[in-house]
């Protein structure tokens, strides 16, 4: 019995619980709905342009997701967990001015960029205890970091970027070797594929990773079955610190700068990016892989736009409806 | 294991708290000074605006005021008002600096109006203000002038297809700095709308898109990489500040697409002019925000000691630079050199522009 039939037999249920049930061929519906909207977008822009189906773009879009990428499953794990982070744009910048700075005067790459990943990685702990102490939303704490952080990094640079990254960018801003097994795909990939096939093991395979799940769904029931509720959360917000801090890293080398606003607005974009990607923003649902749908939908709406001719302002709108219409789906799914 | 933490972080935070406070009760170096307080709106931490706030502090000093900062990290006209509020409240002998944009205007210079406190601002110019009670003046480039230049430049070395990328449209500096430039390209249409595409120097130039890159250098990485994506054969492309072009550059060298686009930019930021001298940007019209604000404080006392009216326009001093004659470019670090602050403010005040546009 395929899973629609399943669906219409339930006939006492009201229709939005079928639909919300609805299975085409065993595919969940709802759980596919960024993929079908990617190919419709790649559909449509490549009949627009002949230059948009080419491997170059895709490399491109790549490329332009991949910072993103890693902080969104950050925002994940936390999400999962019922708790978020809006600290993690200003931390970014925080660890790539640590870094570019050390580099700045003189100190070894090695040592420049383990300072700064665990500059970001400290900043996430503070989050975490922060978080697991107050009764405060996690909101309210991570936005007081966030416009702490920013004045930090405003003090530390002065409002000058840090122009020369170096070596990180000689290992972030360019491509990896043609052919087998690179293929020549830009080197900022390579951090994001294993952040990725690690977001996911992490999520279902570890015990942290399913204590987030079960504190997300109830906080108070996972207390009572004896998950150590404060301890998972200071884990979880310090896993996304040092995640902030990869970023900062990648995002420096790729653009070869550090500066307070090198990932202006990462903190709301990873946010709608995991919720495009079907993860709940009140906990207790979602995944690396759905959070890579929803990152890379948002990068093929980016790209699509300009191929499509259109002025960038449809960017904006057409991102905003997507986060829309991935709010509206996420509801009738529950 | 929670309890060691909280008291790790609880001790982090008494700490700056601590030295945030041994800060706010610091008297401010030169609080004593003789002509009173100048406060300064800080609209947001960007480059520009804090060297355009290190140039009013060197004039400040050399003239006796006391520069007070009223900061407004992230731009919001609700802050912004307050601030005003709070230096007439102060004292302030006058306001100078940045308001966050056209709308905030209103009400800002209403306030120092009501007042009596002179106002003038750096940027931000529109018809309706210049007349009101107290306002002395504004400063700021000669938008589409500044633009013209670059274009011509591109018109000169560049055949085929041509791209820009802007700052974020709606304020009317991006649009400005656009117009000029399409209008130095020679394209025929309208170039004032800018919407591509538009044929320039009798269909030599295609000028092909136009892309946001926010004004910020990752934005504008990303918007290149688009814009090469769509257009392999493109041959320059016009960034509206350096930072931006840095972002656009990197880009194309990650595409190895570098030696075939020609960037063309303005600002005078430090790294543009690095940019300028290693070649990799083509050329670009500067300006000196330390000079906006040196010559915003010189204005200001030359309005509170009755030498000049109010109710004006200045165009900021602007050096198109190519890689032959970066020196022209007034340096934006110029409170360094006390030499340069000498000469700066030795030179004669700049003139009015005798009819403000509408």
């Amino acid at each position: 019995m395929s899973g629609t039939e399943s669906a219409l037999k339930e006939a006492p249920q009201a229709p939005r619980k079928l639909l919300a049930r609805a299975r085409l061929r065993g595919v969940d519906v709802y759980g596919v709905w960024p993929v079908a909207v990617m190919v419709l977008i790649v559909v449509a822009t490549s009949f627009r342009s002949d230059r948009y189906f080419t491997i170059n773009n895709f490399e491109n879009i790549l490329s332009q997701i991949a910072p993103l990428g890693i902080v969104t499953m950050g925002q994940t794990v936390l999400l999962i967990s019922a708790g978020l982070d809006l600290s993690v744009g200003y931390n970014i910048a925080f660890s790539s001015i640590v870094t570019g700075l050390l580099l700045e005067h003189g100190h070894p790459l090695l040592l420049a960029v383990a300072v700064g990943i665990a500059a970001a990685t400290a900043v996430g702990f503070v989050n975490g205890v922060l978080a697991a102490q107050n009764r405060a939303h996690p909101f309210i704490i991570t936005l007081g970091m966030s416009i702490f952080l920013f004045g930090l990094d405003t003090q530390l640079t002065g409002g000058a970027p840090v122009n020369d990254m170096k070596g990180l960018y000689t290992a972030f801003g360019g491509y990896l070797p043609s052919g087998l097994p690179f293929f020549g795909l830009p080197s900022v990939v390579i951090p994001f594929v294993v952040v990725l096939l690690l977001a996911f093991a992490f999520l279902r395979w570890t015990p942290l990773g399913r204590r987030a799940y079960a504190i997300g769904g109830n906080e108070e029931a996972a207390y009572l079955s004896g998950i150590p509720v404060k301890r998972t959360k200071i884990y979880l917000y310090t896993l996304m610190g040092l995640l902030v801090g990869v970023t900062g890293m990648v995002l420096a080398g790729q653009i070869n700068e550090a500066s307070f606003n090198l990932a202006q607005n990462f903190e709301l974009e990873s946010i709608a990016c995991a919720v495009i990607g079907g993860t709940a923003l009140f906990g207790g649902r979602g995944g690396a892989f759905r959070s890579l749908q929803g990152v890379a939908l948002y990068g093929i709406v980016q790209n699509a736009i300009v191929f499509a001719g259109l002025s960038s302002n449809y960017q904006q709108m057409a991102l905003g409806a997507i986060i829309i219409i991935a709010v509206m789906v996420t509801r009738a799914q529950r | 294991m929670v309890s060691r933490a909280r008291r790790i972080v609880l001790a982090v935070c008494a700490t700056i708290t601590l030295a945030a406070v041994m800060g706010i009760t610091q008297a401010p170096a030169g609080a004593a000074a003789g002509k009173g307080t100048i406060a300064f709106l800080l609209s947001g931490p960007d480059l520009y605006y804090q060297y355009g706030l290190k140039g009013a502090e060197a004039a400040a000093a050399k003239l006796g005021y006391t520069v007070k900062v009223y900061s407004n990290p992230n731009i919001s006209p609700s802050v912004e008002l307050a601030n005003v509020q709070n230096a007439i409240a102060a004292g302030a002998k006058a306001i100078d600096g940045y308001s966050v944009g056209l709308a905030t205007e209103t009400a800002t210079i209403a306030a120092a109006s009501r007042a009596g406190v002179p106002i003038f601002l750096m940027y931000g110019y529109s018809h309706a203000y210049i007349n009101q009670k107290g306002v002395i003046g504004f400063e700021q480039v000669n938008l589409v002038p500044y633009g013209v230049p670059v274009g011509a430049y591109m018109k000169a070395h560049v055949k085929g297809q041509v791209a820009v990328i802007t700052g974020q449209l709606g304020r009317g500096d991006a649009e400005g700095y656009r117009t000029g430039f399409l209008t130095g390209l020679g394209c025929t249409g309208n170039v004032t709308a800018g919407n591509p595409p538009l044929t320039c120097v009798g269909g030599a130039i295609k000028y092909v898109t136009t892309q946001t890159g926010h004004w910020l250098r990752p934005a504008a990485y990303t918007a290149m990489q688009n814009i090469i994506g769509q257009y392999p054969n493109l041959a320059g492309v016009y960034v509206e500040n350096e930072d931006m072009a840095v972002g656009a550059h990197t880009a194309l060298v990650a595409a190895h697409k570098d030696k075939q686009v020609t960037i063309v930019s303005c600002n005078g930021a430090p790294y543009g002019l690095v940019g300028v001298k290693a070649g990799w940007l083509k050329a670009t019209d500067t300006d000196s925000p330390a000079l906006e604000g040196l010559n915003s404080v010189r204005l200001i006392d030359a309005y509170l000691n009755h030498k000049i009216s109010g109710g004006k326009l200045y165009y900021s001093y602007t050096a198109f630079v190519t890689k032959s004659n970066t020196s022209k470019a007034v340096p934006w670090t110029l409170f360094n050199s006390p030499a340069l602050v000498n000469k700066y403010m030795s030179v004669p005040l700049l003139t009015a522009v005798a009819n403000p546009p509408k």
